[in-house]
């Protein structure tokens, strides 16, 4: 059996050298053969490698949200702007109430935590260099919420909170804007007529991209960076009504809090969650002057987007395949008829039916694997070539090459063998006889 | 002693157009070991369905087959593959070598089918290179040899696995009478050492060659004259 064996993988070695060999002499004919399956592959590898870089972008994104957060906004009623652009000391009153957070927190089971937060659009001074920002009073838990972590000294504290101090922690871009040279931590700030001592500086947001905010990753890339003091310290300096500059007049607007992150204890209950403050906020708003965002749901929309574009992309490496098989299966005919004579030798010299298919099929074989390594390598450099020229993040995961690489091999399986048993088939005598 | 080969009644007819051929009609024809036998008849006496019958390519429609006393009527195509690869040895009118491979190669090839291990095919196939006189050119591909030196090529491929019975089929039919004669004389010395063979033939003179003249007419034995 041993020898047998070694027989076998000697005769099977051997085989393969044939095939190469009778590729070979027909060197031009075999390229154009494969070419089919060269671009099917590769072309599948490397849209994968950028659908899987684009959609991983746009799910870090998300997962910055945190998953098990709810994210609820104020945002102006559309009735509402008609009428201050009629009356310009009219006092907009509208947005997401402290009484919110309290109803949310007292009758919906699940919810662990909330991060109120105040949004202001401010200049923020050092000495003379102005710089436009957000000033967000928040509470001392919203790194850990957001996943926007402090990179040097501290967020505020409860103490900074219930003694309302006047104490920030710039945004990374911010600190850098207002202090090119000297270390910002210990220095002072100015908004407006206050002054706030620099505790902490926060770590950079993932790099903004147009692509990925518009699939929906919304406020966690503002277009100004963010400086955050404490709620308390917010309410006390700019009490409820909010001026707004805008082009000519003053708007005036009383919104309580601009931003409430809510934390639900479990993953699985974010939606029942989200849908019963929902609920809650419908009965307690009669405008919708408010706005909600489940990151969970926004991940669970990129991932069905992600699995329809899959789907489209293994439907064109099906279609690629089939048809480069079909190109190969052509080829293996008109090589089976043009070596009828061999085929009738071949039998005549002791060849079994099964010999003669195995001598195609590895033909087949060869011609479709060569086809589908060499999708391969082109499939993998491609991605490189866009990531350093369009700037595109890509990612080329482990199973679609080997994945490609073994269905086309299976492909030269599969359309090699109905030219093989074609040529097995062949009555010695007449294949003798053939010119 | 064993014949190598024994038919009796072997009939052959052919469905051609709708009309049945009877190519064979009833022979009956024993050759024993050692012999060498030419096959003549004008065309169309059933001299190549013989030979095809003789070397295991095709099967009687009628009538038994013993081949060194096993009766090949029965067997399936994959033994008859087989038995063909060990028992007998081809020489063809146009060579037939196979082109993508040189000398050595072109006599391995049913020591390939046999499964036998490389090196020694390897030694085999050089030994009976150098016997038909092609040790010089063991790695040229048959394009690159004339016709006398690609019949030489196939005729040690036919002695590769040793077979008990050598056919060919007009073996000098596209050579010059040069290396006809070459060949012919490398068919003595195959017969002297023992060797059994049948060739079929147009040819008078080559016929006179061997030792044992059969012809044949219209799929019957017409005589069969041993000198």
């Amino acid at each position: 059996m041993q020898v047998r064996s070694s027989v076998n993988a000697s005769k099977f070695r051997r085989s393969i050298r044939l095939g190469l060999r009778s590729l070979w002499l027909h060197r031009l004919r075999s390229l154009l053969t494969v070419l089919g399956i060269v671009f099917g592959v590769c072309s599948v590898i490397a849209m994968l490698a950028i659908g899987e870089g684009a959609s991983h972008k746009a799910q870090e994104l998300i997962k910055k949200l945190g998953s098990q957060n709810i994210i609820l906004r104020s945002i102006k009623p559309p009735e509402e702007q008609k009428v201050s652009n009629n009356q310009n000391n009219y006092v907009l009153d509208y947005g997401l109430k402290y009484e919110d957070i309290a109803r949310i927190q007292g009758t919906i089971p699940g919810v662990t935590t909330i991060v109120p937060a105040r949004v202001m659009r401010e200049y923020v001074w050092n000495i003379t260099r102005r710089v436009d920002a957000e000033v967000v009073g928040t509470v001392p838990w919203y790194p850990t919420m957001r996943n926007h972590r402090v990179s040097r000294g501290r967020f505020f504290t409860e103490t900074d909170q219930n003694h309302a101090e006047n104490v920030c922690v710039l945004g990374e871009r911010l600190s850098r804007d207002l202090f090119p040279i000297e270390e910002p931590l210990g220095q002072t700030v100015r908004v407006g007529e206050q002054y706030y001592r620099v505790v902490g500086v926060m770590e950079p947001f993932v790099t903004p991209d147009a692509d990925a905010s518009a699939s929906g990753a919304g406020s966690s890339q503002p277009a100004v960076d963010r400086m955050f003091i404490p709620l308390e310290t917010a309410k006390r300096r700019y009490g409820e009504i909010l001026f707004k500059r805008r082009s000519g007049s003053f708007e005036q607007e009383r919104v309580a809090l601009h931003e409430v992150t809510v934390k639900v204890d479990r993953t699985e209950r974010v939606v029942p969650v989200s849908l019963a403050i929902k609920d809650l906020m419908e009965r307690n708003h009669k405008k919708k002057d408010y706005d909600i965002v489940v990151p969970l749901e926004q991940l669970k929309q990129a991932e069905e987007t992600k699995k329809i574009f899959n789907i489209v992309l293994g439907s064109i490496a099906a279609i690629s395949l089939v048809v480069g098989g079909i190109g190969i299966m052509n080829i293996m005919l008109a090589t089976v008829t043009e070596r009828t004579r061999e085929i009738g030798i071949r039998r005549a010299l002791g060849a079994k039916r099964g010999d003669i298919v195995t001598q195609f099929l590895i033909e087949a074989v060869i011609l479709s694997g060569a086809g589908g390594a060499l999708g391969v390598l082109l499939g993998v450099a491609i991605p490189f070539v866009v990531t350093a020229t369009a700037g595109m993040k890509t990612i080329i995961t482990l199973w679609s090459p080997l994945a490609a690489f073994t269905i086309s091999a299976l492909v030269g399986v599969v359309f090699g063998l109905y030219p093989a048993f074609r040529a097995a088939k062949m009555d010695p005598v007449e294949a003798l006889r053939h010119e | 002693m064993t014949p190598i080969v024994q038919l009796d009644d072997v009939r052959r007819t052919y469905q051609m157009g709708g009309e049945l051929v009877h190519a064979l009609r009833g022979l009956t024809l024993s050759i024993q070991p050692g012999e060498y036998v030419a096959i003549m008849g004008p065309s169309g006496c059933g001299k190549s369905t013989l030979l095809n019958l003789l070397g295991c390519l095709d099967r009687p429609s009628s009538g038994r087959y013993l081949l060194g006393g096993d009766d090949i009527s029965a067997l399936n195509d994959d033994d008859l593959s087989s038995i063909r690869g060990r028992r007998l040895g081809f020489i063809f009118q146009s060579y037939n070598l196979i082109q993508q491979l040189n000398v050595l190669e072109n006599i391995e090839v049913p020591l390939f089918y046999q499964g036998r291990p490389e090196e020694e095919a390897r030694e085999i196939a050089t030994r009976l290179a150098t016997r038909v006189g092609l040790e010089k050119r063991l790695d040229h591909r048959p394009f690159e040899l004339s016709g006398g030196q690609q019949q030489r090529v196939a005729i040690a491929r036919a002695l590769a696995s040793d077979p008990i019975l050598l056919l060919a089929d007009e073996a000098t039919g596209n050579l010059d009478s040069s290396s006809g004669r070459e060949i012919l004389g490398l068919f003595d010395e195959l017969n002297a050492a023992g060797k059994t063979l049948v060739m079929v033939t147009h040819d008078p003179a080559t016929g006179e060659r061997a030792k044992r003249l059969v012809r044949l007419r219209d799929g019957v034995l017409e005589s069969d004259l041993r000198k």
